[in-house]
């Protein structure tokens, strides 16, 4: 009898041992016969593949460190992983998870500090602005949109910090005034169209604004400009996805319970408007990471809805320059924006207004700025996301 | 290679263990041999000489002392070939570790000009030339024999289990199953639930605090705090432990599928009531070398207090030293020179009468500083953030350091009980002796799972931190 128990245990020692070796070594086995995956959509990056042996690549390591990467990047269910791990997280009561804030509902933002930012970085980014205002005889307006979390305050997680933007915006209209640049503030009617509107002024999973958001937008520039703006029913906002889910998601890695956004777009737009872009979107990926070819008919994308990152239906993407011309607005005026992708799905409110629309991206536009902007334009608008903004290196293109 | 690593634990792993178990006794050691090298090539293949250089150099050495004592020449040539021994393991660290160290030093004191090596640190090189050094000293007093199988003593060297980051084995320690050892299956079940206990230690828990601490460390001073300086030095103090004993028992549970029999590294020092205590429960294996083979050889406390606080100034600024060639590793060792020597000759007797909670916490209170020490690298932060950590320049506590003390506390207490021996005895006290085996597989598979999934994720985790 006792003979019987001493025999079991040893079976079932050799049964632990097989099971977790043999485990690890049929995960091992997977990575190098499954198929290689080049493109993570729930992370929105490209993942290592296994690397081409070759006798230098061996002994300068490059080789041993690409398959260190391979083997975590191609590994078996990769999505699944990343999820119990998000999960486990969250159940720590860890309410951050690489660097985005996971709040109320499940509503996603980006943890920006004060110390991420720099008051000396803004200021330099304000002085290239109102340098604009001695090329150009235009209205130049400056309009910092607050980030999300800096209106939804309710929304992040218990005690949960962000930068305190009040310095920026006090700062910012007094330099901005000094050199007759109109200061724009638009955080009063978000917050208002935020306790007054069932729907959602920015995405839950994404850094951006809704298309309400960019209505909210939109009007208040408008009304520095002496232009009412139509309702928004008047623009037949529509349902486009179901399914977006955002960068912010991709941060997360999966974490359960967060529900996709709805993507909306206004339907009702002038008829006969005429694009013109110098260049395929610059950021623009298809489906299998390769670089886009421009595919635009009209300002919306639509092929993009099929895609990971939604927000690039706008456009399909940034451009360094594009020039958006309203046939029907003749005489209207002409506007250059400068701008982040905050400003794309705000473009669509503002057609009515304008003759020429012309929205430049200084990440990708390499051409001279002053030449551009003394071309006689009535109005010139500098929109970003405010973090954005005051992190920005590119806005010395301003003066070059 | 590293230990939480998807490359190692599914495909190098499993390989070495099946081919061992595979191959007949008398080829295991060659095998193991070759494995280690491989492990230890992979990040750089160039430096795999200076390990097959410092294997050949001692197995020579051990074999010449063995010689010269043989002869009786023990005094004179033995002598002569122990200090070429020393000096050649001395004078690979000090080239690779301490070069460059050495010469900003003089350039900054004299004003000169030497260019730097720039040259990478060999991994494991200050764990490894301490291990052969002790062979060639044990032989030399007769302590061990001198191993005659070069593949042999080439695996003890080279032994991928301990050999980027300890337990430093002492050959007298293992000499005996190096030649011949016994593997049982119980055995390869107990190594692999050290190990996979290690690499949770190391993965689930160092590598998710010391995130915390590299974000705290990186904080401008608009939004640090003592409240949040302090929370960094405790996420550090958390996370050398983990990282360093989790290395520790990983090491100690691959040794143990193999047959060997490594000593104990760590034992639950955060528990310790003294800093006397501490080091004897903190990496005893680096202790203990500096006592066999410096404190004790320069005298020790057997020729007066003078000359003792001269021996423990002359250890414990080479502990330091030992642990990274920077002005904070000696600030760090010097620290503790001063705290044991108060502690060993005037706080003692006071301390001993005081509650033990009291004791509990002026320990560690001076751990976790000495952690912050050890931590910051760059003088100009340490300054910076024991002046944060001790209320000079910023406000006692802000909204940050509430909101992460908050969502902080669940894990840090997790942190803190599986820092002590509570774990275990909670366990011994709810389960009966036969249920305790199963109830640990399964305990470990779990924890490999949980392993698994945060290395897998960790790929794009900008914060994954390897320290060895």
């Amino acid at each position: 009898m006792k003979k019987e128990v001493k025999f079991e245990k040893k079976h079932i020692e050799w049964l632990y041992v097989l099971l977790v070796i043999g485990a690890l070594a049929v995960g091992g086995a997977a990575i190098f016969v499954l198929p290689q995956q080049s493109y993570s959509e729930a992370e929105n990056r490209y993942l290592t593949k296994l690397p081409r042996i070759s006798a230098w690549g061996i002994f300068s390591g490059e080789v041993q460190r690409d398959l260190t990467e391979a083997a975590s990047d191609q590994f078996p269910a990769r999505d699944q992983w990343m999820q119990t791990a998000t999960t486990s997280q969250y159940l720590l009561y860890h309410r951050e998870i690489n660097g985005v804030y996971v709040g109320k509902d499940r509503y996603l933002f980006d943890k920006v500090l004060n110390s991420d930012l720099s008051e000396k970085n803004y200021r330099t980014n304000l002085g290239y602005v109102t340098a604009l205002k001695t090329i150009t005889d235009a209205d130049v307006s400056v309009m910092l949109i607050p980030s999300p979390g800096t209106v939804m305050t309710e929304e992040l997680p218990t005690r949960a910090v962000l930068y305190d933007p009040e310095p920026y915006e006090t700062l910012g209209e007094q330099l901005c005034e000094a050199d007759s640049v109109r200061w724009i503030q638009t955080k009063d009617a978000l917050e208002r169209a935020d306790r007054n509107n069932f729907d959602d002024i920015y995405f839950h999973t994404d850094h951006h604004w809704t298309t309400n958001g960019a209505y909210v937008g939109a009007a208040t520039y408008l009304k520095t400009q002496d232009t009412q703006i139509a309702e928004q029913e008047r623009f037949d906002v529509q349902t486009v996805s179901d399914s977006f889910y955002g960068t912010l998601y991709s941060k997360v890695a999966g974490l359960p319970g967060v529900r996709a956004d709805e993507l909306e777009l206004p339907q009702t737009l002038p008829e006969n408007l005429v694009i013109e872009s110098d260049s395929a979107p610059a950021d623009a990926l298809s489906a299998d990471g390769e670089k886009a070819m421009p595919t635009l008919a009209g300002i919306y994308d639509l092929t993009k809805l099929e895609m990971k990152d939604k927000y690039a239906v706008y456009f399909g993407g940034n451009y360094g320059k594009i020039t958006i011309k309203n046939p029907e607005a003749e005489g209207k005026g002409s506007l250059l924006i400068i701008k982040d992708s905050y400003a794309n799905s705000m473009v669509p409110y503002l057609l009515d207004h304008y003759e020429q629309i012309t929205m430049i991206d200084l990440r990708y536009y390499n051409e001279s700025v002053p030449e551009l902007a003394a071309e006689g334009w009535d109005e010139v608008l500098v929109c970003y996301e405010m973090s954005n903004f005051i992190k920005d290196r590119n806005l010395f293109k301003l003066i070059r | 290679m590293v230990f939480s690593s998807m490359i190692f634990l599914c495909v190098f792993l499993p390989i070495v263990l099946i081919v061992y178990f595979v191959l007949p006794k008398q080829s295991r050691n060659l095998w193991l041999l070759l494995a280690s090298l491989f492990f230890y090539a992979w990040g750089e293949p160039r430096y795999i000489l200076i390990m097959l250089f410092s294997t050949v150099f001692d197995y020579c050495n051990g074999r010449a002392i063995e010689y010269a004592m043989a002869k009786g020449k023990h005094d004179t040539m033995g002598r002569a070939v122990l200090v070429l021994s020393v000096a050649g393991n001395l004078g690979i660290l000090c080239f690779f570790k301490y070069t460059d160290f050495a010469l900003e030093t003089v350039n900054r004191l004299a004003g000169t000009q030497f260019g730097l090596l720039q040259l990478a640190l060999p991994i494991g090189i200050s764990f490894y030339t301490f291990q052969t050094m002790s062979y060639t000293i044990d032989v030399y007093r007769g302590e061990t024999p001198a191993q005659h199988n070069i593949i042999s003593f080439g695996m003890y060297v080279c032994l991928f289990p301990q050999l980027i980051a300890g337990p430093i084995v002492r050959y007298k320690e293992v000499q005996k199953e190096v030649d011949g050892r016994k593997t049982t299956i119980s055995g390869a079940v107990h190594g692999l639930q050290r190990f996979l206990i290690g690499l949770a230690k190391k993965v689930l828990l160092a590598n998710q605090i010391g995130a915390l601490w590299d974000y705290i460390k990186g904080l401008g001073s608009a939004d640090m705090s003592t409240a949040l300086a302090w929370l960094g030095a405790v996420a550090f103090t958390f996370q050398i432990y983990f990282d360093f004993s989790g290395y520790s028992d990983m090491a100690i549970g691959l040794g143990e599928m193999f047959g060997f029999h490594f000593p104990e590294n760590f034992d639950h020092p955060y528990e310790s009531k003294s800093i006397t205590e501490f080091w004897r429960r903190w990496h005893i294996t680096l202790s203990t070398w500096f006592r066999e083979y410096l404190y004790i050889p320069l005298g020790g406390n057997r020729k007066g207090v003078a000359r003792q606080i001269i021996n423990l100034l002359i250890v414990w600024f080479l502990t330091g030293l030992w642990h990274g060639a920077g002005w904070n590793f000696i600030l760090w060792g010097l620290y503790y020179f001063v705290l044991l020597v108060l502690e060993k000759f005037v706080l003692r007797p006071v301390l001993e009468r005081l509650p033990s909670v009291i004791q509990h916490l002026y320990t560690l209170f001076f751990v976790v500083v000495g952690w912050v020490i050890f931590a910051c690298d760059d003088l100009g932060l340490l300054g910076s953030y024991l002046k944060a950590m001790f209320g000079i320049g910023v406000p006692a506590g802000n909204a940050l350091a509430l909101y992460e003390w908050d969502v902080q506390a669940l894990f840090l207490v997790i942190l803190l009980i599986a820092a002590t021996t509570i774990p275990v005895r909670i366990a011994k006290q709810l389960t009966r002796e036969e249920q305790r085996s199963p109830l640990l597989m399964v305990y470990t598979g779990v924890l490999l799972a949980l392993s698994l999934a945060f290395l897998v994720s960790g790929s794009y985790n900008p914060f994954l931190y390897f320290r060895f």
